[in-house]
Order: C-alpha cells, then sequence, then structure tokens
C-alpha cells in the first residue's frame, strides 16, 4: 500500500468523456469593433499582430479589406471604437491610431506590386476616383479585373482631396495611398467626365460599371437672403482651400452655420486664414452630428460654438459685410425620447459677419446619372451591395449612402466589388454572412485584464495650430503604440494564451499544429476552459443527439 | 554573511536560498513583508520561481498543494485569520503527503481585533498533521525553515515555522545569512516518490473507502514519528556545514534545578535571562526550551526533566475551558510516563502583552511556596 492515496493503475481506462453532455468548440465571433467598422476590417487579428511586432502581417490583413489605412486612421469617426469592450474596464482602445501606425508603416515598408488582370474576366468601369470608386477599383483589380476609373477632375481623390483639409489628412498622405492602389495597374483617365467628355454608351460597354460619383451639392436653407454674395457653400470654401487658394481673413468675423463635420471643417480651415470663427448650430452641443473629438480640437483652436440657434435671414448691409437674424431655440424631449428643438418666443437677435459658411449637407448630382437607373429624391437606389435597378450598374459613397463618410464609402466600394463579382460569375449568393455572433463584455472574463489608460496622439500645440495647415495629429509614439495595443482585449479571437490548455483539469485540452483541440472521450464538459477564456474565443455546445 | 535583519527578513532569505519553485502569496499583518520579500527576490530574478498571488489564504494552499503535487518545492507565509483560514486544506496537504513549508508569524485571533502575539493560531491547528517549530531569534528562524524542508520531504508532511508577531517578525538582530553553495549541499531538490504527471496520469486522493482510510492515517502517525530521531540527525548535519544546531528540546541549567521553567518562542529568550538572575540569587532554577510541538517530543521531555523538580509551564495561548495547551499535553506525557513531578501552568502574554523578568521571578517564586496548586491556572500578569 503507498503512502498516498494514488491509484495503482493508470486513469487513462477512465473515459470521463461519456459523463458530459455538453462539449466545448474553439470559435472565432466577431469582435463588436470588426462589427462596427463599415469596411469590415479584422481589427483583432491584425492588432494582435502589431502585438508582436508582426507588422508585414498585420499590413496584409487590415489590406485584405482596407485600401488605405493610413488615411482612414486620420480621418475615420472610428465607429470601431464605440463598440470596444474594453469599456468596461476604462477606456475604448484608440484603434484608429493603430491603424494609422500599421498604414504609414506599410506605405513606407511594403513595394507595390503590379498585378497581372486577366481581361477575359470582363473589364469594369469606375465612375468618380473617391473613397468609394478607389475601394471598388482596388478590390476589383486584385481578383483579377482590368479597371479604368473616370474622374472629371484633374486630379484623383474624389472628397478625401476636395473636402478634407490639409491639417487633417496631409496631400502627401493622400498621394501616397493613391499611387499605392493605383500602382497596382488601375487606369485612370482625369478631367473625363462621363455624359460628357465620354458618352454614357461607351461605358455601358464595359462588363460592369460602378458608380461612386459623391454628393457635392450643398443644400439650401430656405432662408430669405441666403443667395447674398457674403453667404457661401462650406464646402465650396473648403473646395478652394484644398485646391490651394489663398484666403486672408484677417481682422474677419465668418459664421458657420451648421453642425456636422463639414461646418467644424470650414471652421477650423478659415480659423487658419485669419478668421475670428463663431459656429451657429441649431442642436445643442452634445446633439451635434460632428464628433465631440472634433469639436474639442475646434474649441481649443478658437473656434466660439453658440448653440440651439436658427436662422431666420440674412440681410445685405454693405459689400463687405452681412447680418444674419437669428432666433434662440430651445430643447424639448418628448414622451418616447425624441429631442425637438422649439422657438424661444421674443429672442430674436441678430449677428454680424463679414462671410457666412453654410454646411447643412450635400447632395449629390442625379441629372448627370443615366436616366434608367431607379433613385430616391438624393440618392441612387441600391442594395446593400450596391446593385441597383440595372444588373449591370452599382453604385456606393455618397451618391447610394445616407451616411457620408470615408469608411461607408470604402465598405460600399468593397460590398460592390464581391456583387459584381458574383454577377458575372453568375453566382446564386454574393459573399458569405459574417458571424452574427459577437461577443459582449460580459462574454469577457475581465480578472485577465488590468486597467491601463488609453494612449494619447499627440497634437500640435492650438497657437501653431491657428498659424497654418500643418496636420494636427502627430500620432502617437512608437513606444505608446505598443503600449496602446496591449490594451486589445483581443476580443472574440483565440491568440493561443493557453489559458484552455493549462485549466483543463482532465488534461483533455490539447494542442496539435499550433491549435487547440478536444479529447473528447475525457472532456466531461464542465465548462472551465469557457470560463477561463479571457475573450470568448470558446463555447460549449450540446453534443450531437443530446439534449441539454 | 552577516546582517542586521528582522525575523521576517530572515525567514525570506531562507526561503530564498530553499529555491523553492511555486510561491504563493497573500498579505496579512505581521507576516506580509515575507511575502513582499519573497516577490521582491522573484521580480530582481534572485529567486526563478512561479509568484502566485492568490485572492485568499485558502486559495495559497489550495494553490501550493497543487504545485507541491506535481512536485515542485513551495513556499508561503502567513498569520493568525490567514492560517484560520487554510485550515481545511491544512488536513488536505498532510494527507497528501505534500512535503509544504509556511512560516507562521504568530499573532492573536480575533475578536476583539488584535495584531499582536500569542500563540492560539498556530496551536489551534495541532491535530492538522503539520509539524510545528517555534523559534527563539531571527538566526533560529532562518536554520529553522531550512531544516524545515529537508525534514519535510524526508518524511512527506508539511512543516509550519512559527515567529512570534512583532516581537520576532519585526524587531532586528545581526543574522548569518549563509551561502548558496553551502545551502545546496545541505539541501538537494525536492524528489517525492509520487508525482502528478501528465505523461504517467493515475487519480490522486480519489475516495478512499473504509478498507484503507485507516492505515493511510497510520502511515502518517509512523511517519511523524521518525521525525523526530531525523531531526537529530538533519541537526547534526547542519552544525556540520552551519556550525549552529537547535535541538527538539533544549536543557539550560537543569542538572540540580528544583524548579524548571519550560516555554516556548521569544519567552524561552527572557527566560534565559531571568533563569541566570535567579540563579545569583541562589535559586536553584531552570529552564527547558520546547522548540518542536509536532512531533512531541516526549521522550526528550522526559529525558530533559528529571523525576522530582516541579515544573512551570508558561504558555502564550489559551484554550478556553481546559487551560494553557502546553501544559496539558506536558502533564499527558508525563503522567503516561507515570511522572510525578508538580507541574504548574502559568497563562501569559495574550494578545501580545510583554512578559517580563519580573513576572517570571513572580511565577518562580509563587511555585516555591505553593501558593496555588497545581490544578489551578496562574493568570501571570493579568489584570483580574
Amino acid at each position: 500500500m503507498p503512502e498516498v492515496a494514488r491509484s495503482e493503475s493508470g486513469s487513462e481506462w477512465n473515459r470521463t468523456g461519456s459523463w458530459s453532455t455538453v462539449i466545448p468548440i474553439h470559435q472565432n465571433k466577431t469582435a463588436p469593433c470588426q462589427r462596427d467598422c463599415p469596411v469590415g476590417v479584422d481589427i483583432p487579428v491584425y492588432l494582435d499582430l502589431i502585438k508582436h511586432k508582426k507588422y508585414q502581417k498585420a499590413y496584409k490583413i487590415v489590406k485584405e479589406t482596407n485600401p488605405i489605412p493610413a488615411i482612414t486612421g486620420r480621418v475615420c469617426y472610428h465607429p470601431c471604437e464605440d463598440g470596444c469592450n474594453r469599456k468596461v474596464l476604462d477606456q475604448p482602445l484608440a484603434i484608429h491610431s493603430l491603424e494609422r501606425f500599421i498604414g504609414d508603416w506599410g506605405l513606407e515598408n511594403t513595394p507595390v506590386k503590379k498585378i497581372k488582370t486577366e481581361p477575359q474576366k470582363g473589364k469594369i468601369a469606375i465612375v468618380g476616383s473617391g473613397p468609394a470608386g478607389l475601394s471598388c477599383a482596388y478590390h476589383m483589380i486584385r481578383k483579377g479585373y482590368p479597371v479604368t476609373i473616370f474622374e472629371k477632375e484633374s486630379q484623383a481623390g474624389g472628397m478625401l482631396r476636395m473636402g478634407i483639409p490639409e491639417y487633417r489628412l496631409p496631400e502627401k498622405i493622400l498621394d501616397k495611398e493613391l499611387k499605392s492602389i493605383l500602382d497596382l495597374g488601375i487606369e485612370l483617365k482625369l478631367n473625363c467626365q462621363v455624359g460628357k467628355d465620354v458618352a454614357w454608351e461607351e461605358i455601358k460597354k464595359y462588363a460592369a460599371v460602378f458608380l461612386a460619383t459623391g454628393a457635392y451639392r450643398s443644400r439650401k436653407m430656405n432662408v430669405p437672403g441666403e443667395n447674398l454674395e457674403q453667404v457661401k457653400p462650406a464646402l465650396e470654401f473648403l473646395i478652394n482651400v484644398n485646391l490651394g487658394e489663398k484666403f486672408d481673413f484677417t481682422g474677419q468675423k465668418v459664421l458657420v452655420l451648421g453642425r456636422g463635420n463639414t461646418a467644424i471643417d470650414a471652421a477650423r480651415a478659415a480659423l487658419r486664414c485669419g478668421a475670428e470663427v463663431s459656429i451657429l448650430s441649431r442642436s445643442g452641443m452634445e446633439e451635434m452630428i460632428a464628433t465631440q473629438e472634433e469639436i474639442s480640437l475646434a474649441t481649443e483652436e478658437g473656434v466660439q460654438i453658440v448653440e440651439l440657434v436658427d436662422i431666420e435671414a440674412f440681410e445685405w448691409i454693405d459689400a463687405e459685410q452681412v447680418r444674419v437674424n437669428c432666433v434662440r431655440l430651445q430643447r424639448e424631449v418628448n414622451k418616447s425620447g425624441q429631442i425637438k428643438y422649439a422657438v424661444v418666443k421674443d429672442s430674436e437677435f441678430s449677428l454680424t459677419g463679414n462671410l457666412v459658411l453654410v454646411a447643412k449637407g450635400q447632395d449629390s448630382d442625379l441629372q448627370s446619372l443615366p436616366q434608367e437607373l431607379e433613385k430616391s429624391a438624393s440618392l441612387v437606389k441600391a442594395d446593400r451591395f450596391g446593385r441597383t435597378s440595372d444588373e449591370k450598374f452599382y453604385a456606393g459613397g455618397d451618391l447610394a449612402l445616407a451616411t457620408k463618410t470615408v469608411a461607408y464609402a470604402l465598405g460600399s466600394g468593397r460590398k460592390a466589388a464581391l456583387a459584381i463579382e458574383a454577377y458575372l460569375n453568375k453566382m446564386n449568393s454574393v459573399a458569405r454572412e459574417e458571424s452574427i455572433l459577437v461577443t459582449r463584455e460580459t462574454d469577457l472574463n475581465l480578472a485577465y485584464f488590468v486597467k491601463a489608460p488609453r494612449e494619447k496622439e499627440i497634437h500640435l500645440d492650438s497657437q501653431t495650430r491657428r498659424l497654418g495647415f500643418k496636420e494636427v495629429n502627430a500620432g502617437m509614439e512608437s513606444e505608446a503604440i505598443l503600449r496602446e495595443v496591449a490594451r486589445c482585449f483581443s476580443c472574440a479571437t483565440c491568440n493561443s494564451c493557453d489559458n484552455c490548455y493549462i485549466f483543463c483539469p482532465d488534461l483533455a485540452v490539447y494542442k496539435e499544429n499550433h491549435q487547440y483541440k478536444i479529447r473528447t472521450e475525457y472532456c466531461k464538459g464542465c465548462g472551465i476552459c469557457v470560463q477561463e477564456c479571457p475573450r470568448d474565443a470558446i463555447e460549449l455546445v450540446a453534443k450531437v443527439g443530446e439534449e441539454v | 554573511m552577516k546582517k542586521v535583519i528582522t525575523g521576517n527578513q530572515a525567514a525570506a532569505h531562507a526561503a530564498r536560498l530553499a529555491k523553492p519553485n511555486v510561491v504563493a502569496v497573500y498579505p496579512i499583518t505581521p507576516q506580509t513583508s515575507v511575502s513582499e520579500m519573497m516577490a521582491d527576490f522573484v521580480a530582481k530574478g534572485l529567486l526563478k520561481a512561479q509568484l502566485i498571488r492568490v485572492e485568499s489564504e485558502h486559495s495559497v494552499m489550495a494553490a501550493l498543494i497543487g504545485a507541491a503535487q506535481t512536485g515542485a518545492r513551495t513556499f508561503t507565509a502567513t498569520s493568525s485569520h490567514g492560517l484560520a483560514l487554510m485550515h481545511e486544506l491544512l488536513h488536505w496537504a498532510t494527507g497528501a503527503r505534500l512535503s509544504i513549508v509556511m512560516v507562521n508569524i504568530n499573532r492573536a485571533m480575533g475578536t476583539p481585533w488584535t495584531i499582536w502575539c500569542d500563540h492560539l493560531d498556530s496551536l489551534s491547528q495541532r491535530d492538522t498533521g503539520w509539524m510545528q517549530f517555534y523559534c527563539e531569534s531571527s538566526q533560529e528562524a532562518l536554520d529553522t525553515v531550512l531544516q524545515a524542508y529537508k525534514l519535510a520531504e524526508q518524511v512527506n508532511l508539511p512543516a509550519m515555522v512559527n515567529l512570534d508577531g512583532f516581537y520576532l517578525s519585526h524587531t532586528v538582530e545581526p543574522v548569518d545569512i549563509p551561502e548558496q553553495e553551502l545551502v545546496d549541499a545541505f539541501l538537494p531538490a525536492r524528489n517525492p516518490s509520487y508525482k502528478l504527471d501528465v505523461d504517467d496520469p493515475h487519480s490522486f486522493g480519489a475516495l478512499t473507502s473504509p478498507e484503507h482510510y485507516y492505515e493511510l492515517r497510520y502511515k502518517a502517525q509512523k511517519e511523524m514519528e521518525q521525525a523526530k530521531n531525523l531531526l537529530k540527525q538533519i541537526n547534526s548535519d547542519y552544525s556540520q556545514i552551519f556550525g549552529r544546531s537547535y535541538p527538539a528540546v533544549e536543557k539550560v541549567q537543569t542538572e540540580d534545578a528544583e524548579t524548571i521553567l519550560l516555554t516556548i518562542a521569544t519567552t524561552v529568550g527572557t527566560c534565559r535571562w531571568t533563569v541566570k538572575k535567579l540563579r545569583k540569587q541562589g535559586y536553584k532554577v531552570g529552564l527547558v526550551k520546547l522548540k518542536m510541538f509536532r512531533p512531541f517530543p516526549a521522550e526528550d521531555l522526559l529525558e530533559a526533566i528529571p523525576e522530582g523538580p516541579r515544573i512551570v509551564v508558561l504558555d502564550r495561548n489559551l484554550s478556553i475551558g481546559m487551560g494553557g495547551i502546553i501544559q496539558q499535553e506536558l502533564k499527558s506525557v508525563f503522567h503516561s510516563a507515570g511522572r510525578r513531578n508538580q507541574i504548574f501552568s502559568a497563562i501569559a502574554g495574550l494578545g501580545g502583552r510583554d512578559i517580563t523578568p519580573v513576572q517570571i521571578e513572580q511565577v518562580v517564586n509563587q511555585s516555591l511556596h505553593d501558593m496555588y496548586t497545581a490544578d489551578q491556572i496562574n493568570w501571570l500578569g493579568g489584570k483580574i
């Protein structure tokens, strides 16, 4: 008899797996960041690669979906961060800073190789070279289709070039990203407006057409006096600034009307031209459409924001000045929680400015498109894969989307590319649906994560910013990048942490070819591996033929 | 190398020198600085061990049991309520025959809340099957931890090394910290006969029928009895390498003594001084230091104290409803052996009250004049 209570024979005969009704499976669900990314970037995977300093692989993963990470890392409003599970512990991950880092790294370190296309597959025409057009072109040529982009302006880039100021997106970054896409072998026809410089009939000869002409028509306010010389669309001003026109507003007062990001861009651009700038917003500060980040950057620089104001009329004072007649609004929340703005009685007041910039949104020019395409009031009608009423035509970006952002435009280009491929190959379905199982914060084991504050980006000081169009955000230092990426929970994504392997009391988890496997004949279905997985990458499922 | 350090530091240095593979820690006054120092050793690379921070003392012991079961050498330190919280697992460690070594810094039990010294915390764990040692000095604490590993690994039973809270844990004195090579020569790596091994799977501690349980307990008893003799050998080896040894029972001027004081831990030091003083005054007083409480060194005690002298036991503990625990054990041994020494029981220093030379002189005097009888408790230093 031994001194300890130890079985004399081995215990392998005891097939404890017969006790269980459930079995764990390693499965990758979707992280909320990826779900919320309009481009569908596999965020947890590329962040894990950055964690291990495998930058080339990380860049490759990003570029699978997003052709321009150095740009989106700068200008995307990062909806990915809104749903980040990390916020239950401290603050969401600064995903955009990491995207910018890997995007810049890729531009410096990844030579572009020309893709050999297969003309017999069918040539693709893309109308418009903004983010949607570029994205569709990028994904089509990667599938082997020859692609031609038609651009009516003298330079490519669409709203990336025309609408986004230099201080948010330096031209040299834009040019590098464009080059990295075009050098794949995409044909670009500049100064070529379809319907004018080239006939729609010619375009229809292509195997498929992706329309991405954007939205450049500034909306009218329908207020008396809005046609005065001193009242101008904010987008027009931004385009002129971006195309290199110099403005000197020293000593002048500029009033910007609007509550979106265009209003903020115009205000900050005008400020850099020397003006004293106020934004008049219909909504309260918190309900502005512009991101809080942009709002606080603008106010730091000295932009005044006057909330809850409606405009009743513009009045001509003299060639240099205009009077803006305003009325105060008050916020009212109705029973269903909707916010309405009501005019405050006897609250009329007026402001005087030298220039008024109106940023009330943009619509698309639908007149110049083929008649036969179905349209709504301001958009070309297209489904979520960009399919229009004509099977040959696809549409995306601001032309087809109500949410007019770079990320949505990129996403629409990518989805249209999938749909075009399906159409040309007579496939019944477009693409596999992504997993709808999303990892929630309650699915994580937070005991494995320690608090670490979100790293900060380096911003130019607000005084220097006002003096010119130098890039405001210098990104994160390389040390901060590594600290920040270490904060990622890797939700829903197995990163081989070995917890399931270590904790299994029955040695039922084992490793084979860098993957975890389950010895079903020993797994009791206790679920400890599931509980101890920090990131919801393993789940219990009912055994076939068992009821739970 | 001699350094002026605290008892806690001495214990931590000993643990470092023993090269445990796994150290689990949970803080509790007055032990915390031992845990902190272990963490520091690991952080600085002076000790290559897995340091596990856990959520309670119960988990400390559970972690060490798991680690020890795989063959690792383990260490932890605790105190008072922390030790009480481990109670269930103290039994388990014994049953599993795991040579875990733990330092306990003696602290009285609450409530009322207290952090000061008495011995009820460890003596309450009397029946868990752990070997128990009590230390008089910081040097002894260091040496005892090293000896405890050697002994525990020979008999496959856990060992608890006790230091008086604050008297020893937080006061400084010169301590010789031995060289690693010498310790390595004294204490080879642990290599138990039975290990939890994924390549040779066996079940450990599974449900055992009445057919077998009894004998497993018997074996543990026999093994612990062996420890009494093994300690003598270990002391002899230790003395050859380091020049120091600590018998389970030490005699001080007992040869012609008419009264013998018997006590444990730092009170031994106070008694040594007082005995010298009383001897100068012409009193025939001696002292017996009890270092090892489990296994209880019955033979050594009977040998140390001949028929005749009265014995005064200073108990820094109180088993409510019975009295001092040490005197109770002593009486049991002496009575079984047919000895008729009068054994006086004094309860002193509960909850960290100082035990002074004046009190010791007083209790010796009282015993000489039969001021109280053998079956009464002398509440020494009590305001009653």
